[in-house]
């Protein structure tokens, strides 16, 4: 149990406004990839920052986070220089302002290996265009001479993916990777990544809104609310029997092929941030199921078969939950 | 043909274009100005109608404005700026004569505007705190003092009460002439290297915040790394703008420097031909200089190439 590729235990991050993630429990082994869903604001890309020290100077980071047996908010100096470099590699949603306009993705893609692992330029500059191959990006010699701005986005990810790879870290971070993209580069960009990650090896955390894409590509999904986890399971499981209202009423407002539906179902009223839920639930305000414990205490997350739910109905709920939108239409 | 060549044969042109207009503005300008020479040439006389149309025939006055325009503009073309009326002489050797003088100065200014301008924005956008609010209160005060103010002052304090630095002229010989010139150049570069360590402090600040420099940081880059080569290499955009146009107006700046500290430069020439309207020797300056500020704005076109990939040549 103790030699997880990630382990994060009780995670908080504070702003001066209020916390922001609050208390964030899950585990990552090698090789393995964890979805992690949520709304905007929900806290799932400062969890990812947290595992790679990238969060704002202004927030506070509490609780214990392990990465490939690195304490990382102890970290300092050239001790997470390196960690950064050759244990983890984020992948970031927008390439077009997470790449320097103004340097030459050869430049980009080819600095730290020459700059932080001193290699020679043209070992780097070899290995680079085997992995600019690798990731479908045809005529790399050419495509080191270009510029970010003269690639599409969806190459531009690409070249994202190469620089990650090219380090060869233990972890992969993905932050919403596909989001900035269109449509087909979406699924091609999401292809090449599962796919390189398999063939390699590598741990993923693939950060989206997108439930069903999260299931498609991770092995295990969590679903994060206001700052908290509240289900993480098996991704075929979750897809089958969810175990959290929230997770179900995802699943509910995905619009169907077979059905033609004038409204879809949403979640009602908006999401909140850790510090704005009350006592209780946070979910509860919003829940069709909740109660008045629900309101009062917080409900401790619950762990059964490599499941975790974080509700108080969990167990009466269990298998009762609606996974599509013709469940709920049908009902009512 | 080599995108290069191109753009810079392109510029070339538009420079021709710009010259010729600015020519023009410039000298009928000049016809419309106020007063005329030969009030001037005849002094507190009042001249005979046949002296004065002497006058008027030797100076080509009479002549329609183009043919006068033509007959100026081919004279420039083949060297020739006129004869001065004031002083009788060539206007090509009075201004030549002086040229090295102001050269001097605006290129001492310069190298002291893109070092300490460049320095303090960078320390300003780099140390948040005291340091940078103490830099950007100096900026300020720098950038609102007038060249005059800020040169009658170093006069006070550096020439008269210090004695390091002599009080006027422009000195003989490298050392000296860097002597000389040390406090007109620091009254002349004052407020550009102000308002160029405010640009550079803004654009560092910014580049700061981009996302491109998160990823340099969490690929494992050293901070100095992030800093040199993906900070302070984009900010140089608008710092290569400003630091061009900054320096392409020192030339006109120059004219009150040069005044207060009686150095014979072309500025103080200008002031003395304007005061004494002798048109011609105006005319070539104000010419001359319009043309350096062009000239400097085509470099900048040009460095702006090299540091920018996404101008397309």
């Amino acid at each position: 149990m103790n030699d997880h590729l990630v382990d994060v235990k009780g995670l908080c991050i504070d702003a001066p406004v209020g916390r922001l993630v609050d208390d964030v429990s899950f585990h990552i082994d090698s090789g393995e990839a964890l979805g992690v869903v949520g709304e905007s604001g929900s806290g799932k890309s400062l969890t990812a920052r947290a595992l790679i020290a990238l969060t704002a100077d202004g927030l506070r980071v509490s609780g214990s986070v392990r990465v490939a047996g690195h304490d990382v908010p102890g970290l300092r100096g050239r001790a997470l220089r390196q960690f950064r470099g050759r244990s983890v590699g984020m992948i970031f949603q927008d390439p077009r302002a997470h790449i320097n306009p103004v340097r030459s993705i050869g430049d980009f893609l080819v600095e730290p290996l020459v700059l932080e692992r001193r290699q020679r330029p043209d070992a780097a500059r070899r290995r680079v265009l085997a992995i600019l191959d690798e990731v479908g990006v045809s005529d790399g010699a050419r495509r080191l001479r270009q510029y970010p701005h003269e690639l599409s986005g969806g190459l531009l990810q690409r070249v994202m993916i190469a620089s990650v790879l090219a380090a060869e870290p233990a972890l992969i971070l993905a932050d919403e990777p596909t989001t900035a993209l269109d449509v087909t580069s979406q699924a091609d960009v999401m292809a090449i990544l599962t796919e390189q990650r398999r063939e390699r090896g590598l741990a993923l955390l693939f950060i989206t809104h997108d439930l069903e894409l999260a299931a498609a590509t991770c092995d295990r999904t969590a679903v994060m609310y206001a700052g908290r986890l509240v289900e993480t399971a098996d991704s075929t499981g979750l897809q089958e029997r969810p175990g959290h209202p929230y997770t179900s009423g995802l699943m509910v407002s995905r619009p169907s092929i077979d059905l033609r539906a004038t409204r879809l179902p949403v979640v009602p009223g908006r999401p909140v941030a850790a510090f704005e839920a009350g006592p209780g639930c946070a979910f509860a305000p919003r829940c069709p199921h909740a109660q008045t414990a629900c309101e009062r205490e917080r409900p401790e997350a619950r762990e059964s078969g490599g499941t975790m739910v974080a509700c108080h109905r969990a167990a009466e709920l269990a298998g009762s939950l609606p996974t599509t939108i013709e469940e709920v239409s049908v009902h009512g | 043909m080599n995108p290069w060549l191109k753009f810079v044969s392109k510029r070339l042109a538009g420079l021709v274009v710009v010259f010729f207009a600015a020519s023009f503005l410039v000298f009928s300008l000049l016809y419309l100005a106020p007063g005329s020479p030969i009030s001037f040439l005849l002094g507190n006389r009042s001249g005979t109608p046949e002296q004065i149309a002497a006058i008027r025939a030797q100076y080509h006055l009479d002549d329609p404005f183009l043919t006068r325009y033509a007959a100026w503009l081919g004279g420039i073309l083949h060297g020739d700026l006129g004869q001065s009326i004031v002083y009788r002489q060539d206007v090509a050797a009075l201004i030549g004569a002086r040229i090295p003088t102001t050269a001097a100065l605006v290129g001492y200014a310069s190298v002291i505007i893109l070092i300490v301008g460049v320095a303090i924005g960078l320390l300003a956008a780099l140390r948040p705190g005291w340091v940078d609010a103490t830099l950007r209160g100096g900026m300020t005060v720098a950038l609102s003092t007038p060249p005059f103010v800020v040169g009658v002052l170093l006069i006070l304090v550096f020439a008269l009460s210090l004695g390091w630095f002599p009080v006027f002229g422009a000195g003989r010989g490298f050392a000296d002439t860097v002597w000389h010139l040390t406090l007109p150049a620091l009254a002349l570069a004052g407020g550009g290297a102000a308002f160029l360590g405010r640009i550079t402090r803004a654009a560092t600040r910014g580049e700061l915040a981009r996302d491109h420099v998160e990823t340099a940081r969490a690929r494992g880059l050293g901070e100095s790394r992030v800093i040199t080569r993906h900070v302070v290499r984009n900010a140089l955009i608008p710092v290569v703008t400003v630091a061009g146009l900054t320096v392409a107006s020192l030339v006109a700046g120059a004219v009150v420097v040069e005044s207060v500290f009686a150095v014979d430069g072309l500025g103080s020439l200008l002031v003395r031909a304007i005061l004494q309207r002798d048109f011609v020797v105006v005319q070539a300056l104000v010419l001359l200089l319009v043309v350096t500020f062009i000239v400097i704005n085509t470099i900048v076109d040009v460095i702006y190439l090299l540091v920018d990939p996404r101008i397309k040549a």
